[in-house]
C-alpha cells in the first residue's frame, strides 16, 4: 500500500498520503518531513468523526464523500474510502481536483487491496 | 491519603460505571443519566461526564437531580480545565486563553483573579470586544455574589462598550439584555433584544426573552415604561469606577453581503459564526438534502472542529474548508473574527465560496 500512495504523491503533486481507520489508527503512510504519522492520524479521524456527527445532526441526505482543509501552512484533503480514510497533505493552494484520475485510481487500488 | 483510597476503590468505580452505562443504554432517563455522569466523574472520565450531564440537562430541564450533579461537574471540570490554562497562559499570553482563564476563574467564584487578569489583557493589548464582554460577565457575577450597585453599573458599562464594538454580536445583545433587565433598564433591554431578532428572527429563546422584559416592565408600572431611568442610567458615573476608552467597529459580515450570499441560486443556507461561536447570522431556504431547521449548534461545532484541529494537523490557522457529498457541499471561509458556513446545491471547486463572497459583496 505504501507503494500506492508513494505513487500518488508523485503523480498528484502532493506532499504526503497515509491511509487511516475511522478511530484513527495508520495503516500506511507516506508523509513528507514535519509530520508524524500518528499525530496526523489521530486528528484527522478526531475532525472527521466530529463532522459526521455535525452531518448527522443536520440530516445530510447523502454520505460525506470528501472533505479538504486548507490552512496557512498546508493543506489537507480526505477521501471517505467506507472502511477507512485517504489523507492527502499538499501545499496551501495547491489545486486538489477530487475526482482526478490519480486519485481515483489509488482510491481503487487501496480498496482492492483491502478487500484481497 | 486520598489518591491511595482512590486507587484502592477503582476497580469498584469502574464497575459502578459498567453498571450505569448499561442502564443508560437500556432506557435515557434523569435518573440514568445523573448516575452515568457521576459514574464517569467517579473514573475520572471529566470531559465525558460534563458532557453527559449537559445533554441531560438539555433534556430532563426541569429534574434537581441532574441539576445538582451538573453543578458539581461543572466545578470540577472547571478545575481541570483552569489548570491547563493557566499553564497554557505563562507560555502564551494570548487574548483568547486570558479570556478562557478569567471565565473558569469566574465560573469558580474568583472573580477578583479573573478581573486581574481581564485588566492585564486590556493594559497589553488594548481595548478587545471579547476582553470588553469577559469584563461585564465578571462584574455582573460578582454582583450577583455580593450585591454591590456599582458592580452592575460597571457590568452595563462593559456591556454596552462591547456592544459598540460589535452591534450585532448575539452573545454581547443577549447578555446585555438580561444585564439591563436586572437594572430595570427595560428599554434598552429590548431595544438589545430587537437587534439579535433583526438577525435570527425566530429564534425561541429569545422571544421568550422579550416576552420576560415586557411583563417585568408591565409589573414596573407606566414609571418605567415611560423611560424614567432605572437604578443606573446609561452615563451615570460612580465615583472611584474606571472608565474605559471605546475602540474601533465590528467585524461581522455587511448584512447586505449575507443577503446576496443567500439569493445565490446555488445557495440554501448562510450561517455567521462568530470566533467565540456565536450565531450572527442565519438563513435557510427549504431543501431536501439539509434539514437546516435546528441546527445551529451542530454547524459551530463543525466550524469550531475545522478551526481546532487545522491548528493540531499542523497546517496553521484555517482558511477554507470545503465538505462535499455527492449532490451537495458544505464551504466555510474562517476571516479574521467570523467563519462563513454556506450550503450549498451542487458540489463546486475548493475556490467557490470566495468566489461567491466577492461576487455578493461586489453586487450588494
Amino acid at each position: 500500500m505504501r507503494e500506492i500512495l508513494h505513487e500518488l504523491n508523485a503523480s498528484a503533486a502532493t506532499n504526503g498520503s497515509m491511509v487511516i481507520t475511522p478511530d484513527g489508527i495508520m495503516v500506511a503512510a507516506a508523509l513528507g518531513p514535519g509530520f508524524e504519522e500518528d499525530s496526523m492520524a489521530a486528528f484527522a479521524a478526531s475532525f472527521l468523526l466530529s463532522l459526521k456527527r455535525s452531518l448527522a445532526a443536520m440530516r445530510v441526505k447523502s454520505n460525506l464523500r470528501s472533505c479538504s482543509l486548507e490552512a496557512a501552512q498546508g493543506k489537507v484533503t480526505m477521501f471517505d474510502m467506507e472502511s477507512s480514510f485517504l489523507v492527502l497533505i499538499s501545499d496551501p493552494n495547491s489545486d486538489i481536483d477530487c475526482n482526478a484520475a490519480p486519485i481515483q485510481s489509488a482510491i481503487q487500488k487501496i480498496k482492492n487491496r483491502r478487500m484481497s | 491519603m486520598s489518591i491511595i483510597f482512590g486507587s484502592f476503590l477503582m476497580p469498584f468505580f469502574r464497575l459502578r460505571l459498567k453498571r450505569a452505562t448499561a442502564a443508560h443504554q437500556a432506557g435515557v432517563t434523569a435518573e440514568s443519566t445523573t448516575r452515568l455522569a457521576l459514574a464517569l466523574l467517579q473514573v475520572d472520565k471529566c470531559d465525558e461526564a460534563y458532557a453527559t450531564i449537559t445533554t441531560g440537562r438539555k433534556h430532563f430541564p426541569g429534574s434537581t437531580a441532574v441539576a445538582k450533579a451538573y453543578e458539581s461537574i461543572r466545578v470540577r471540570y472547571a478545575k481541570r480545565l483552569l489548570k491547563t490554562t493557566m499553564h497554557q497562559l505563562k507560555h502564551d499570553g494570548r487574548i483568547e486563553t486570558s479570556i478562557r482563564a478569567a471565565d473558569l476563574l469566574r465560573t469558580l467564584g474568583q472573580s477578583e483573579k479573573a478581573l486581574a487578569i481581564l485588566e492585564r489583557v486590556l493594559t497589553l493589548h488594548g481595548s478587545n470586544w471579547a476582553v470588553l464582554y469577559a469584563l461585564g460577565q465578571v462584574y455582573f457575577n460578582r454582583f450577583r455574589e455580593i450585591g454591590h450597585p456599582a458592580d452592575l453599573h460597571e457590568a452595563l458599562k462593559q456591556l454596552r462598550l462591547a456592544r459598540e464594538q460589535s452591534p450585532r454580536n448575539y452573545r454581547i445583545l443577549f447578555f446585555f439584555a438580561l444585564v439591563a433587565t436586572t437594572a430595570q433598564l427595560f428599554d434598552e433591554a429590548l431595544d438589545s433584544v430587537e437587534s439579535i431578532l433583526a438577525i435570527v428572527p425566530t429564534d425561541p429563546k429569545i422571544l421568550a426573552l422579550k416576552r420576560q422584559i415586557e411583563a417585568n416592565r408591565e409589573s414596573q408600572g407606566a414609571g418605567a415604561a415611560a423611560g424614567e431611568p432605572g437604578l443606573f442610567a446609561p452615563g451615570q458615573s460612580v465615583p472611584g469606577v474606571r472608565s474605559t476608552a471605546s475602540t474601533s467597529a465590528d467585524a461581522a459580515l455587511p448584512e447586505h453581503c449575507i443577503d446576496a450570499l443567500f439569493e445565490a441560486a446555488e445557495t440554501v443556507g448562510v450561517f455567521v459564526i462568530s470566533d467565540y461561536g456565536d450565531i450572527l447570522a442565519a438563513r435557510c431556504k427549504d431543501t431536501n438534502l439539509f434539514d437546516l431547521s435546528d441546527c445551529n449548534e451542530s454547524v459551530v461545532k463543525m466550524v469550531e472542529a475545522s478551526r481546532i484541529d487545522s491548528d493540531h494537523i499542523g497546517i496553521g490557522k484555517l482558511r477554507n474548508c470545503v465538505i462535499s457529498g455527492a449532490d451537495w457541499q458544505v464551504a466555510v471561509k474562517a476571516c479574521d473574527n467570523i467563519s462563513v458556513v454556506v450550503f450549498l446545491e451542487g458540489v463546486y471547486p475548493d475556490n467557490f465560496l470566495e468566489q461567491l463572497l466577492s461576487r455578493a459583496c461586489v453586487e450588494a
